[in-house]
């Protein structure tokens, strides 16, 4: 009954949200101050939550990872993992040539908690220093982290 | 004005978050907590601090962020069974969320997001309201949000958009002062005119908060002392029905224990100024 009403109101809901997370164009009928301050907000919430999601970020990459989250968030939409899963996207993404090791370790271990169930082996590999981070993870708990060479 | 007897809530509440939970388990006069469910969604047993709570008498309200009953999508039978099954856990009294779409065509935006207050929208929205019910089988109470943005083609005014959305679900009103507040500010509306519109006779319990102006724009940031607007709605609705619950939230700016319990005392005090 409400299908044909449902269809409209998702292309109006589209429209809104790829304007305020995905750079879409300000739909029709709505005001552009209160619409990019709306965007800014938007941003300002998810990096305050990735902050709280991911304490050690401003430790292991030092206060410059809030600059580059803002950026980060112009063109990527929250997934759907929350923060949680914001944070490690943005890790992934920004990929930067001067991750510490404590940078890869920190996203073999999500990467570990959020494997399939059984047994899982992951590694990372720090760029520039030739080490290798390798986790051993079963049923999604964490039973070993190491790096090579000791 | 007709009064519910049979409100799902009584008292004094706080929003319950990790850093405040030391503080909320020393807290005297203490009805309810209101916990966000999607932080619990995988236990499988009470953690220690709500058994706790519980076994004082002090009811704990599961508080949804992420359904979005009024997107345009059919409401999450999966997620809906989680939250069901959380307040079953909890042998909650009912259930919150808000009225609000959080995604659209599968992409999440992490905020609470506003609708056009219409027949239309109206109509999706009851329809998922009551799948939602159907699932939770219990008392499901519903918030007004706040939002900069107002989408265009809205043509209720937010109080009577409510109503009918009671009239026609049998839900109750979460109403969150703060959220009134900070939407006045911006649109510039009288509060009490706005407040008299919502069905004031299904408020299962009020929200209230503080915030702060940044740059000339109001903010309902939960992170000061509930603000004399705020405070001034609250007595109102009180004197309204001296019965209608309340609930404190508070998202950072940690107080310390006594802060909190004067935060408390200062709100019952204003609730119970009506009853001297």
């Amino acid at each position: 009954m409400t299908d044909s009403l449902r269809i409209r109101l998702a292309q109006e809901q589209q429209a809104l949200l790829n304007a305020l997370i995905a750079e879409g164009a300000c739909p029709p009928g709505y005001e552009s101050d209160a619409m990019a301050l709306t965007r800014q907000s938007l941003i300002s919430k998810r990096l305050r939550e990735v902050g709280i999601a991911w304490p050690m970020f401003d430790s292991i990459l030092t206060t410059e990872w809030r600059k580059q989250f803002q950026s980060f968030a112009q063109t990527n939409p929250p997934p759907k993992g929350g923060p949680i899963e914001d944070g490690y996207c943005f890790l992934a993404n920004w990929n930067h040539r001067s991750f510490t090791l404590a940078a890869q370790k920190a996203m073999l271990n999500h990467e570990l908690k959020r494997s399939s169930e059984g047994w899982i082996l992951v590694f990372r590999r720090t760029p520039g220093l030739w080490r290798l981070v390798i986790g051993l993870a079963y049923n999604k708990r964490i039973v070993l982290v190491f790096t090579l060479p000791w | 004005m007709a009064v519910a007897t049979n409100l799902p809530l009584s008292g004094s509440g706080i929003g319950w978050r990790p850093e405040l939970s030391a503080s909320i388990a020393c807290l005297s006069s203490l009805s309810f907590i209101e916990i966000i469910a999607e932080s619990f969604w995988h236990c499988q047993q009470l953690p220690d601090p709500f058994k706790c709570l519980l076994n004082r008498g002090i009811e704990i309200v599961p508080h949804g962020i992420s359904l979005g009953l009024a997107g345009a999508d059919y409401p999450d039978l999966d997620h809906l069974k989680r939250l069901a099954s959380l307040a079953r856990l909890l042998e909650a009294p009912c259930v919150s969320e808000h009225v609000a779409f959080v995604r659209a065509n599968g992409i999440e935006s992490g905020h609470l997001l506003p609708v056009p207050r219409n027949k239309g929208t109206l109509a999706v929205l009851i329809e998922n309201t009551k799948i939602a019910m159907d699932v939770l089988q219990r008392p499901l109470a519903l918030e007004n949000i706040a939002s900069r943005i107002e989408p265009p083609g809205s043509t209720m005014p937010e109080g009577d958009f409510f109503q009918e959305l009671v009239d026609r679900t049998g839900c109750w009103v979460l109403l969150d002062l703060e959220n009134l507040h900070a939407q006045g500010r911006t649109r510039q509306f009288n509060l009490n005119e706005q407040i008299s519109k919502f069905p004031l006779q299904r408020i299962a319990y009020l929200h209230v908060a503080g915030g702060g102006e940044h740059h000339g724009e109001y903010h309902d940031t939960h992170d000061q002392p509930v603000g004399e607007a705020t405070l001034a709605m609250l007595k109102a609705l009180q004197k309204i029905n001296p019965s209608i619950a309340f609930c404190l939230e508070r998202d950072s700016n940690w107080p310390c224990f006594q802060e909190l319990a004067a935060e408390m005392d200062r709100l019952r005090y204003y609730a119970m100024a009506n009853l001297v």
